[in-house]
C-alpha cells in the first residue's frame, strides 16, 4: 500500500474536462449546506473536518499538472473552514484555500460544503457533509449513532471509493456518438461581477408527491417539464418567428448511475440525460410538455443507452493522439472541444440529488438541507433539488437579474394551492 | 414571515421586496431573525489593475521612445534592442519569479533560464568578442541553481519530491555546456564540467536515498 504522503488518484472521466475549462463565469462549483438545529460553532468544526478528512483521502487533494494528465496528488497542508460570504459557488481560488477543491462555510446554523466538480459530484459530496456533521454533533458532546448509514472515522476507506465506476462499465462495442443540436440558450442581462443569484423555493414533500402521482410522473420529470414549460411561457411563445427560438430546449439531468451499476465510488460517477423539445408554437401546454419529458425519461433511462453515454465519454479519453498530447497542448484542446461540443449544447441543468436520510439519533439536530449549482455564461439559468424530512427544496442559481422562469415556476405551485416558501440571496440588491 | 400577495409565497426576510416580482413584501420577520445568505455587497475596486495598467503604459511608452529614439538617430546598430530585451526580461522575472504560485524550485530554475539567455544576448551584442556567457556565466547560474534548488530541498525535506524534476532539469540543463564544448563552441571546460559534476552528484544523491520516491513521481507525472 503506498504511503499517505505519496497518494496520488488520476483524475475520473468526468473530472478531467473540469480544470480545463473552469473560470470566473464558469465556476464548475456547487454548494450542498445543512440547517443546523443550533448555531455552529467553528472551532469544533474545524476539528470535525481535521477528523473527517483522515476518513476521505480523496478530498485530501490538490491539483497538479503531470506531462500529459493533471492528477490529484496528496496535500499536506492545513485545511481551514472560512464563514460564509455573499459569494456563491463561485470560482474557486485554490490557491488561497490551501490547493484544496472544496470549502467548508459556516453562518449561524448553516454547514456548507462547496465543491469543485472535478473532485466528486453530489452523492460523494453528501456523503462527505452527513459524515461532517455526524463528527460534529459527536465531538459536541450529543448521543449520536452512525447505524450503517454514515461513514465514520471508527472505518477505514475502501478502494472501491476511488475506483473511477466509469472506466469499469465503459463497452468498446457500445460507443457510438450521436450528433446533437444546438439548444435554445436563455436570454438575460448578466449579473454584475460574475455573481450568482439564488431563489430557493420550499415545499412539503407530501403535496408535491401528491401532485406528481395524479400527473403519473416522478418528482425530476415533473421539475423538469415545469422549468421547461417556464422557460416557454418567459421567453419563447410569441417570438417563434426568432431564428434562435426555434432551437430546441435542452435541459440536462445529471443521473445518478451508482442507482443503475453498482458502484461505491465518492467520485463522479453520474451521466447527463437530456430533454429536447422545440417549443416554437403559441400554444403549448403544460401537460404536453410533462409527457414528452415523460418520453425522453422512457428513451434515456435504459441501461444501452447509459452504457452508451458512458463509453462515449470514456471513448474521448481513450483516443492515444490525445493521452500523448502534452498537458501544455490539451488543455487547449478540451477547452476548444467544450466550447463547439459542450456549451451550446444545453438550455438549463437541474439536478436532484434525492432524499437524504439520517439515522434516526441526528434528526433531532438537521433542521434542513439545500444544494445549489453554479451558474455561468453558459447555462444561465440551473436547478437542483434535494428532500429531508418533510421539506423539498428546489433551488435556482442565476447569473442573469431576470427573475421571470424562477416567478413562472413557483406561482405555478402557488396557483395549485400549495404553499412555498421563499430564501433567496437577494443578489438584485447589487443593482 | 412576510408574503407577497402577487405570487402568494411567504418568505422569511429582513427585504422589503419579494425576490421573484419585486413587488413589496407584506408582513413582519422575527426580531433575532438572521438572514440564511450573506448580504451582497458592492465589489470593491482592486488596486492592482490600476497599477498594472501604469507600469504597462509606461513600459511601452519607454519602448516605443527607445525605438523611435534608435531609428531618428540613423545608427546602424539596433542598440535599442538591449535595454528593450532588459526590460521584457524584468517583466519576466516579476511573472515567473514573484508573482508565480508555483514552487521555489520552478521560480528558480525559471528565473535562472531567462537570465541566461539574458546573457547570452547581452554578450552576443558584441559587448566582447568573449563567449563569457556561455563559457563562465552560464555554467556558474546552472550550478548556483542546482545547489539553491538542493539546499531548499534539503531543509523543506517534506516536500523533496515536488523539487525532484526540477533538479533534472538543471541537470538536463547542465549537459549544455558540455556538449557546447565538445562541439568546440566554447574553450573553457573546467566550468562546464564542474556545472555537470556536482549536477550529477546531487541527482545521484536523490536517486539512491529516495529511489521510491522518484518512481512514484515519475509514474505521476508521465501518466498517461
Amino acid at each position: 500500500m503506498k504511503d499517505k504522503a505519496n497518494k496520488w488518484y488520476k483524475l475520473d472521466n468526468s473530472g478531467k474536462i473540469f480544470p480545463n475549462v473552469y473560470s470566473k463565469r464558469e465556476s464548475h462549483t456547487f454548494r450542498i449546506q445543512a440547517s443546523l438545529t443550533e448555531v455552529v460553532n467553528p472551532e469544533i468544526l474545524q476539528v470535525a473536518i481535521n477528523q473527517i478528512l483522515e476518513r476521505f483521502p480523496m478530498f485530501k487533494v490538490r491539483l497538479k499538472r503531470g506531462l500529459f494528465w493533471l492528477y490529484f496528488d496528496n496535500n499536506d497542508r492545513p485545511f481551514v473552514i472560512s464563514e460564509m460570504s455573499y459569494k456563491l459557488c463561485s470560482k474557486m481560488d485554490f490557491h488561497h484555500n490551501n490547493n484544496y477543491l472544496f470549502k467548508v462555510l459556516y453562518r449561524n446554523n448553516v454547514i456548507a460544503i462547496e465543491m469543485f466538480h472535478a473532485l466528486a459530484d453530489g452523492k460523494g459530496a453528501v456523503d462527505f457533509l452527513e459524515s461532517l456533521i455526524f463528527q460534529y454533533l459527536k465531538l459536541k458532546g450529543y448521543s449520536v449513532t452512525p447505524d450503517n448509514m454514515i461513514k465514520t472515522i471508527a472505518e477505514l476507506p475502501t478502494n472501491e471509493e476511488y475506483e473511477d465506476a466509469n472506466k469499469i462499465y465503459f463497452d468498446k462495442q457500445n460507443r457510438k456518438r450521436i450528433k446533437e443540436d444546438k439548444a435554445y440558450r436563455i436570454q438575460g442581462t448578466f449579473l454584475p461581477n460574475d455573481n450568482t443569484g439564488l431563489i430557493s423555493g420550499i415545499l412539503n414533500t407530501q403535496d408535491f408527491l401528491n401532485l406528481c402521482r395524479t400527473k403519473g410522473v416522478s418528482v425530476t420529470q415533473y421539475i423538469v417539464a415545469l422549468a421547461m414549460y417556464s422557460i416557454y411561457v418567459t421567453q419563447i411563445r410569441y417570438r417563434t418567428h426568432l431564428k434562435s427560438h426555434n432551437n430546441p430546449v435542452k435541459v440536462s439531468i445529471p443521473v445518478n448511475l451508482r442507482n443503475y451499476f453498482p458502484s461505491k465510488t465518492l467520485r463522479n460517477f453520474s451521466n447527463v440525460i437530456k430533454t429536447n423539445l422545440v417549443m416554437a408554437a403559441d400554444n403549448i401546454e403544460f401537460d404536453y410538455v410533462l409527457n414528452t419529458v415523460k418520453e425522453n425519461f422512457k428513451e434515456k433511462l435504459v441501461k444501452e443507452e447509459l452504457i452508451r453515454k458512458i463509453s462515449e465519454n470514456v471513448a474521448y479519453e481513450k483516443i492515444l493522439l490525445l493521452r500523448l498530447t502534452p498537458m501544455i497542448l490539451k488543455k487547449y484542446i478540451l477547452k476548444a472541444g467544450y466550447q463547439f461540443l459542450g456549451s451550446k449544447l444545453n438550455t438549463m441543468s437541474i439536478s436532484n440529488i434525492g432524499r437524504i436520510t439520517l439515522p434516526e439519533s441526528l434528526k433531532p439536530y438537521v433542521k434542513d438541507f439545500s444544494v445549489a449549482m453554479g451558474a455561468g455564461s453558459n447555462s444561465k439559468v440551473n436547478c437542483a433539488i434535494i428532500s429531508y424530512d418533510d421539506r423539498i427544496a428546489i433551488t435556482f442559481t442565476s447569473s442573469i437579474i431576470e427573475t421571470h422562469i424562477q416567478k413562472e415556476f413557483f406561482r405555478h405551485f402557488t396557483d395549485l394551492g400549495i404553499d412555498v416558501t421563499i430564501e433567496s440571496n437577494y443578489m438584485e440588491r447589487l443593482l | 414571515m412576510k408574503t407577497c400577495d402577487k405570487c402568494k409565497i411567504t418568505i422569511n426576510t429582513t427585504f422589503e421586496y419579494c425576490p421573484l416580482c419585486h413587488q413589496s413584501l407584506k408582513g413582519d420577520v422575527e426580531k433575532d431573525f438572521i438572514e440564511i445568505y450573506p448580504k451582497t455587497q458592492k465589489a470593491i475596486r482592486e488596486i492592482l489593475p490600476i497599477t498594472k495598467k501604469i507600469i504597462f503604459f509606461t513600459t511601452f511608452f519607454v519602448i516605443l521612445v527607445l525605438i523611435m529614439t534608435n531609428l531618428f538617430v540613423h545608427d546602424d546598430s539596433m542598440w535599442s534592442l538591449l535595454p528593450i530585451v532588459s526590460i521584457v526580461w524584468f517583466w519576466l522575472l516579476i511573472r515567473f519569479g514573484v508573482l508565480s504560485r508555483n514552487t521555489v524550485a520552478f521560480k528558480m530554475a525559471g528565473i535562472t533560464v531567462i537570465l541566461i539567455l539574458l546573457i547570452i544576448f547581452i554578450n552576443l551584442n558584441k559587448f566582447s568578442e568573449d563567449l563569457w556567457s556561455i563559457n563562465y556565466a552560464m555554467p556558474a547560474l546552472l550550478t548556483a541553481c542546482n545547489l539553491a534548488i538542493f539546499t531548499v530541498m534539503w531543509i523543506r525535506r517534506l516536500n523533496y519530491r515536488e523539487y525532484l524534476f526540477h533538479l533534472l532539469m538543471v541537470f538536463i540543463l547542465s549537459i549544455i555546456p558540455l556538449i557546447l564544448y565538445f562541439f568546440n563552441i566554447i574553450e573553457s571546460a573546467l566550468p562546464s564540467i564542474l556545472t555537470f559534476g556536482i549536477s550529477s552528484i546531487t541527482l545521484l544523491f536523490v536517486l539512491i536515498f529516495y529511489p521510491k520516491s522518484i518512481k512514484e513521481e515519475i509514474k505521476k507525472t508521465f501518466h498517461i
